[in-house]
């Protein structure tokens, strides 16, 4: 197979109980440009070193292009790594630093000039080449650590935060050159952060990660959309999801949610359940995304209205493009995101629906319920 | 300039001068004739380089100068060489027993030089070392305060550094020489001036394990030239001896006191 795949890599530190990555599986197809997400100390960096070969594997195999790379020394392995610090080396210019592994690989003198020169032009380093890195801005540290992945020409490059020491509106710009550096590569690219937001707008595929655990693997429309369970419905999206606490219940062979005394008959959302809550404690969690919660008789016809509650205000938070308002109700305090022309003020009381098809139930436990 | 600032700068000068006046007299001294050794003043009309010309006449001070010159230089290169690996090791590559020899290494730098002078004679006999090279140099090989400066330097280095390097191919001593060294030259020039001044001057050893002329450092044949008697009480003649001494201790640290200063800051360690 061309490509990278990851079979039940396992990852078990020395004094750790658990293991920091569980029986991790993927492929990766050349030219697709992979996110791995997920919390701070959800083993994504610890992965992404281990396909790097800075951190032996403890179980499982990785194979690049069919070729079984799981023992293989981290230079031997056709990847390049772009660090979170970029790993620049302060006492040599920009050009000794595209040029250090070649250098060590004692290639000839006209090749590293070619290639270094090559890449600095794709960069846009020509003028920084005498320069040395604490005389750079972070963005062109940034480039000069793309420039060190592609002169080697590798399969696959990694990315390990690359963008977390840049101020927000810096992040956005290398965000493109990262995505406009990886189509002139051709490699596949293998991106971790912890930015939900960053990798929503630049994966192909995003791969969600939580304690050691792939959660669910997808394009970010898909994930966004269909959340498999609660943690992942809650860590995409950058205003998380409401989660509303309540129970399920059966009604005349039909089910319901119900919080308080607000209830919604869930055949409407798509599915009639005809669970036996009876058989557990009854807990459900009901899941909506703030900009599937409408002011009352505000809604256009595409949305299917749950029966109305009431909240009032607590915060209003203008962004410009939108409002965030923070409610609270019977039902407990939830966010939503309103058109930037729509003004409420703090403590009005005012009635919303949700939209049903856009709704999402948990178990208990945190597992989805089909919808 | 305020009261308080005249008189600091007033008592850092009286510092100042009390320190340097009686090397600038010794230096002084040495240049004039032996009939102008009371006076305290620097300066004389009868400036000569007959006390230099004595010394050189008396003892083989040129080949005394030559072993210092070539022990010091061996000494500080293999500190400078080992500590660092020794350094590197502890501060970035895990292994069993990494603490206990760290431990070692502070003990080592607990025990006082003079407790160890006597086994250590004896070893060198044991090895049939004495009056060689081998007898001068070999003890000093390795430093705890070189390893542990070079410790405390490494440790700062990101992990990053490594690992890139790692991955283009880099093996450790080839990290080691092209990053970590470049990296840590102001604990290099540290250790290096340290470890020189300490060789350089070394008296006690040499006088142990060396008795053949040809064999002593210039320390030692200073020491036995003005106490031993072959002076004959000149002072000049001493104070001649004494800068042939000194001078090169004081023109490498006026070349390296820059990065001195800031490794003694940055490792925390008293000079």
């Amino acid at each position: 197979m061309q490509g990278l795949e990851l079979k039940n890599l396992e990852k078990h530190y020395s004094g750790n109980d658990q293991p920091t990555i569980r029986r991790f599986s993927a492929k990766f197809e050349p030219g697709e440009f992979v996110v791995l997400v997920g919390p701070s100390g959800c083993g994504k960096s610890t992965l992404l070193r281990m396909i790097a070969g800075l951190v032996p594997v403890s179980n499982g195999a990785i194979n690049l292009d069919g070729k079984d790379i799981t023992n293989v020394e981290s230079n031997l392995r056709n990847i390049s790594m772009v660090f979170q610090n970029y790993a620049l080396f302060p006492h040599m210019n920009v050009y000794e630093n595209l040029a250090f592994g070649m250098r060590i690989r004692k290639e000839a003198t006209q090749t590293i000039e070619k290639t270094v020169t090559e890449a600095a032009k794709i960069l846009h380093l020509q003028d920084l080449l005498d320069k040395k890195p604490g005389a750079l801005s972070g963005g062109q540290r940034q480039r000069v650590a793309l420039g060190r992945a592609f002169v080697r020409k590798p399969k696959v490059i990694l990315f390990d935060e690359p963008l977390s020491n840049l101020d927000a509106r810096l992040r956005i710009e290398m965000r493109q050159e990262i995505l406009k550096f990886h189509e002139q590569c051709g490699a596949i690219s293998i991106y971790v952060t912890h930015d939900q937001h960053e990798a929503m707008t630049m994966a192909d595929r995003m791969i969600i990660l939580n304690q050691g655990v792939a959660c669910q693997t997808g394009t970010p429309e898909e994930v966004y959309n269909n959340p498999v369970d609660q943690f992942v419905a809650g860590f995409v999206g950058s205003i998380p999801m409401n989660f509303i606490h309540g129970r399920g219940i059966l009604n005349e062979g039909r089910s319901f949610f119900q919080v308080g005394s607000y209830k919604i008959d869930l055949s409407h959302i798509g599915k009639d359940y005809q669970l036996d809550w009876s058989k557990n404690s009854g807990g459900l969690t009901l899941g909506v995304r703030p900009e599937d919660i409408y002011l009352d008789e505000h809604y256009s016809h595409a949305v299917a209205p749950s029966p109305k509650m009431a909240a009032q205000v607590k915060m209003v938070e203008y962004l410009g493009d939108s409002t965030i308002v923070h409610l609270e109700g019977d039902i407990g305090s939830f966010k939503s995101r309103f058109n930037k022309d729509l003004r409420v003020r703090k403590s009005q009381k005012l009635d919303f629906v949700f939209d049903l098809k856009k709704l999402h139930l948990f178990t208990e436990e945190g597992n989805k319920l089909p919808c | 300039m305020s009261v308080r600032r005249l008189i600091l700068y007033v008592m850092l000068t009286a510092g100042a001068v009390s320190f340097i006046y009686p090397f600038l007299w010794m230096g002084s001294i040495s240049l004039r004739p032996m009939t102008e050794f009371q006076d305290l003043g620097l300066f004389s009309k009868n400036f000569t380089l007959a006390n230099y010309q004595a010394v050189f006449d008396r003892i083989p001070i040129g080949r005394a100068f030559m072993n210092s010159c070539l022990i010091a230089g061996t000494v500080t290169c293999s500190v400078i060489f080992f500590s660092s690996l020794v350094g590197y090791s502890l501060a970035k590559l895990k292994f069993k027993g990494q603490g206990a020899i760290m431990a070692i290494v502070m003990i080592s730098m607990m025990i006082p030089g003079q407790l160890t002078l006597i086994p250590l004679y004896q070893l060198i006999v044991y090895f049939g070392w004495a009056d060689s090279y081998l007898g001068l140099i070999v003890p000093s090989l390795m430093s705890g305060m070189g390893i542990l400066i070079f410790r405390q330097t490494f440790m700062t280095i990101p992990y990053e550094l490594m690992e890139a390097a790692r991955m283009e191919g880099a093996g450790e001593f080839q990290i080691l020489r092209k990053i970590f060294w470049p990296l840590a030259k102001p604990a290099i020039v540290t250790i290096g001036i340290l470890t020189f001044m300490g060789s350089w001057n070394e008296v006690l050893w040499p006088m142990i394990v060396v008795h053949e002329k040809a064999m002593m450092t210039l320390p030692q044949m200073v020491v036995l030239f003005t106490k031993g008697g072959e002076s004959g009480g000149q002072f000049g003649v001493e104070m001649a001896a004494n800068m042939m001494l000194v001078v090169p201790i004081i023109i490498s640290y006026s070349f390296f006191q820059k990065y001195f200063v800031e490794a003694l800051a940055s490792s925390g360690i008293k000079g």
